[in-house]
């Protein structure tokens, strides 16, 4: 499971749809800004082949201008993290 | 809050981050946003990576660092942050951040208690020093020091325990840069800052990959050339880079020719007449100094310059073995290039600012090739202007404000140097010591105290904020001497590095945000920020442990501060040694209050251009004043070629040049635990072209895994990396050092610049064979 964000550019007026869109998928979290046209996407993701997948559906969606990739964390990173987690919980 | 929901909030805020830098005034009110940027307190703080100093906004809640943006307020970087930035607090939330202090006992690292362990440190140096002198113990900091973390360093040393044993690894950083503006004007630091980038038509770049290693100076530079189409950047490298793809052009000589080369643009220049001779007239004199001055591979290696007065006749005699026909045979450079970037400097229409980092500094003629860059400027006159002059950047974030001002050098005091009496007078009378306290010779440099710790003459060291480990030159012969069964070694880390595993005792340091601190930039800027965190465990500023021990050792007189107010007790007198309007510092008050401050800073305002009587108030003369030479003027030195001390042979056919990556700050002890960019970068590898070594000699480095060697020293295996980000020249392979698990260091040669004793990590010859 990895987690990425995203900023996606949408086309002028289409923001509120593409949040929509994206919102809907699974593991997806988006976010219209309120005056620009632009995205906030934050996914979760399993594996390389669901992450190229992402990015399909993100070139494929109607009123995406294009996106970018801001940050991302990656599977091994995070369960190393947890388990951390439970350490300092015990 | 689970680390999981954690780093789902340092994706969206780091989003968030970004899309406010792209469009300031973008708001979210959507509800899914949990972290809205209004529940967050956003407070000031410089960038804890390189020597840029950008201002940063962090972002706070319950205790913790979620999100990160660049300060519109800051000039330096007027909102932008690069990829090591934006992550930067991350840095700060490892799972192995070092928390509480350990103590070796009977072979094994055992966790004490902070006291004991300040104890220990204590009881160590009284110990050492009542058997084995003063000058067995040293203290070895860092660039990356605070302000007030090298102040009291000095003061404790140099002044309270009376050793000029103080040392910080800016000398392996920016050394020549210090002698080569001290050679050529008599005061360090660059005349000039960065607003030059929105007046300069002209960048070259000496050597120098600004697009990764400051990145956001090179982002500006890019947004002028797309304001206005004449700005031209001219990357003058050893090997290509992502700077060389986005530059107007590239030009790639052999290694250490840049000295041919920057003789060769003033032969032009003076050949063509497009020199300066009011300029030169009024305001400069010329030099010439010992030639064939070693490399300092031997230990106790001495070396003192001597200037002779030559004439503008003489120094064109001297410039004749440098035509551009004679340099193209030496440095490959073609001819027409040369003329090329002689025009650009000699054009009276054109403004051009000189940018270098390393390439420069670590050269065993480091000194020497800041002194032709500048004579290029002086020549013609285009320094100490709006868009004109020689810009010499840094690579940590406090190596000006630091080592170069508060002068964390064996030979420096914060107000000059130990072998002027007067500046010993004023250190001890400030400090609150005896002037005999201070002693007025200096005695080892950084390689030198390496060697004296290997040798027995140090027994005891103190290193904070380094990682020395990872980081010599020779790398074997240090790490094997601090490792000697006398050596007593106190590192001061964040996290576990190869040189916690040489110390006797780990002292867990509050980082950055963890603590109050201030860093100087490389454009003289000095930046302050407030402690917004709490450390974990025990962990405790360098200043505060320096303090302590201070106080064991029975210093409580000269460091008498309580903890709430030190720092700002340090600032206040720490400034008393730069009053008056050659270095005067910005109070306190003027620090908090904003995002960085030049100085000198005289009458409330900002020098920023120094020895331009228009903008300095300094300056006694019109229209320029190079006061910090006696002579009121700055000095052009004729400095010859010379080889380097090891170059490629038949048995050895490459170069080895070694750097950094943009991922990564310096040897990774942060960056690594920043999982994002440790997954762009987790292992260092061996850049080479697709082509290598001296004709008939080298082996292509066409297999996965390579191994180099460089006799006698080391040999490492390492994944080849062809023709991929950086490509090195044919003959030449490159290795970052960030990578502990790869020690790159131990192939590097110990040769240092005689003058500034800076080593050179950018040329020794190796070997490479497939694995």
């Amino acid at each position: 499971m990895a987690i990425q964000s995203f900023l996606v550019y949408t086309k002028p007026g289409h923001r509120a749809d593409v949040a929509a869109a994206l919102a809907a998928m699974p593991g997806m979290e988006a976010t219209a800004a309120d005056n620009e046209d632009l995205v906030i996407l934050v996914t979760e993701s399993e594996g390389k082949a669901a992450t190229q997948s992402l990015e399909r559906a993100l070139e494929a969606l109607e009123g995406v201008d294009g996106f970018a990739l801001v940050a991302g964390y990656s599977e091994e990173a995070i369960r190393a993290a947890e388990l951390e987690s439970v350490e300092d919980a015990g | 809050m689970t680390r999981r929901d954690l780093f789902r909030q340092f994706a969206r805020a780091a989003a968030i981050a970004a899309a406010q830098a792209a469009f300031p005034a973008i708001t979210f009110t959507a509800s899914k946003i949990d972290v809205p940027l209004d529940s967050l307190t956003w407070k000031k703080a410089p960038c804890r990576f390189c020597g840029t100093g950008c201002g940063l906004l962090i972002g706070l809640k319950e205790g913790r660092a979620l999100a990160v943006k660049g300060d519109p307020a800051s000039a330096v970087n007027q909102g932008l942050a690069c990829v090591k930035g934006y992550h930067s607090i991350m840095a700060l939330y490892g799972s192995d951040r070092l928390k509480y202090a350990q103590v070796r006992k009977n072979g094994q690292m055992v966790k004490v208690p902070m006291s004991e362990a300040l104890d220990i440190i204590a009881n160590k140096m009284k110990e050492t020093i009542a058997k084995h002198g003063k000058d067995s113990v040293a203290m070895y900091g860092s660039g990356q020091w605070t302000i007030p973390d090298g102040y009291v360093a000095s003061k404790l040393f140099k002044g309270a325990i009376g050793t000029n044993n103080v040392e910080a690894n800016a000398r392996l950083c920016m050394a020549s840069a210090v002698t080569g503006f001290m050679t050529s004007f008599g005061l360090d630091e660059p005349m000039g800052c960065y607003e030059d980038i929105d007046h300069a038509d002209v960048f070259v770049l000496w050597g120098n990959n600004m697009a990764e290693m400051h990145p956001v100076l090179f982002s500006r530079m890019l947004d002028q050339r797309l304001k206005r189409p004449e700005v031209k950047i001219i990357d003058f490298a050893t090997r290509s880079t992502r700077t060389s793809i986005a530059s107007n052009k590239s030009i790639l000589f052999k290694p250490h020719t840049d000295l041919a080369v920057a003789n060769a643009i003033a032969y032009e220049i003076l050949r063509n007449g497009w020199h300066n001779q009011a300029f030169l007239d009024r305001h400069v004199s010329m030099h010439t100094g010992k030639t064939n001055i070693g490399f300092g591979l031997e230990d106790n290696f001495k070396f003192e310059d001597e200037a002779k007065t030559i004439d503008l006749a003489q120094y064109r005699k001297l410039l004749e073995d440098y035509t551009p026909e004679k340099v193209e045979a030496m440095s490959g450079v073609r001819a027409e290039d040369i003329r090329y970037m002689a025009s650009l400097y000699g054009d009276p229409k054109t403004k051009v600012v000189s940018y270098w980092c390393m390439g420069m500094n670590q050269h065993t003629r480091g000194t020497w090739i800041q002194n032709l860059v500048y004579n290029i400027h002086l020549l013609t006159g285009k320094i100490s202007q709006p868009g004109n002059g020689p810009f010499s950047l840094t690579g940590q974030p406090s190596a000006c404000g630091t080592v170069r001002e508060v002068g964390t050098l064996t030979h420096k005091l914060p107000h000059g140097v130990v072998n002027n009496e007067a500046d010993r007078k004023m250190a001890a009378e400030i400090w609150n010591v005896p002037a005999e306290n201070i002693s007025p010779k200096p005695t080892y440099h950084t390689v030198e105290m390496f060697r004296a710790l290997d040798r027995g003459d140090i027994r005891f060291m103190w290193i904070q904020v380094t990682n020395p480990m990872v980081t010599m030159p020779n790398l074997k012969r240090y790490r094997d001497g601090a490792l000697k069964e006398d050596r007593f070694v106190v590192v001061s880390e964040v996290y576990p590095t190869p040189t916690t595993d040489v110390a006797d005792v780990i002292l867990p340091s509050a980082m950055w945000v963890e603590r109050e601190g201030m860093f100087g930039n490389s454009e003289r800027r000095t930046q302050h920020w407030d402690q917004l965190l709490e450390p974990p465990g025990e962990a405790m500023s360098d200043t505060w442990q320096l303090i302590e021990v201070a106080r064991r050792l029975g210093f409580t007189k000269q460091f008498p501060w309580k903890q709430e107010e030190h720092v700002e007790e340090v600032w206040k007198e720490y400034r008393r040694f730069h009053e008056g309007p050659k270095h005067n510092m910005a109070s306190y008050e003027d620090l908090k209050a904003n995002p960085g401050v030049i100085w000198p800073y005289v009458n409330g305002k900002e020098t920023k251009w120094r020895y331009n009587a228009k903008y300095d108030p300094a300056c006694k003369q019109e229209p320029f004043d190079f006061y910090g030479k006696p002579d009121h003027k700055a000095w052009i030195w004729f400095r010859p070629y010379e080889a380097p001390p090891e170059e490629p042979d038949e048995e050895y056919p490459f170069w080895l040049n070694t750097g950094r990556v943009v991922e990564h700050w310096h040897t990774g002890t942060m960056t690594r635990r920043i999982p994002v960019l440790h997954k762009a970068m987790p292992a260092a590898y061996v850049g080479t072209a697709i082509s290598g070594g001296r004709k008939g000699t080298g082996t292509s480095a066409d297999s996965n895994t390579v191994k180099l060697a460089s006799s006698p020293r080391h040999h490492s295996c390492l994944p080849a990396a062809i023709d991929r980000r950086g490509r090195p020249q044919k003959g030449m392979v490159f290795v970052p050092f960030f990578d502990e698990g790869k020690l790159i260091n131990e192939l590097t040669l110990d040769a240092f610049c005689p003058i500034s004793k800076q080593p050179d990590y950018k040329k020794c010859s190796v070997r490479i064979t497939k694995a």
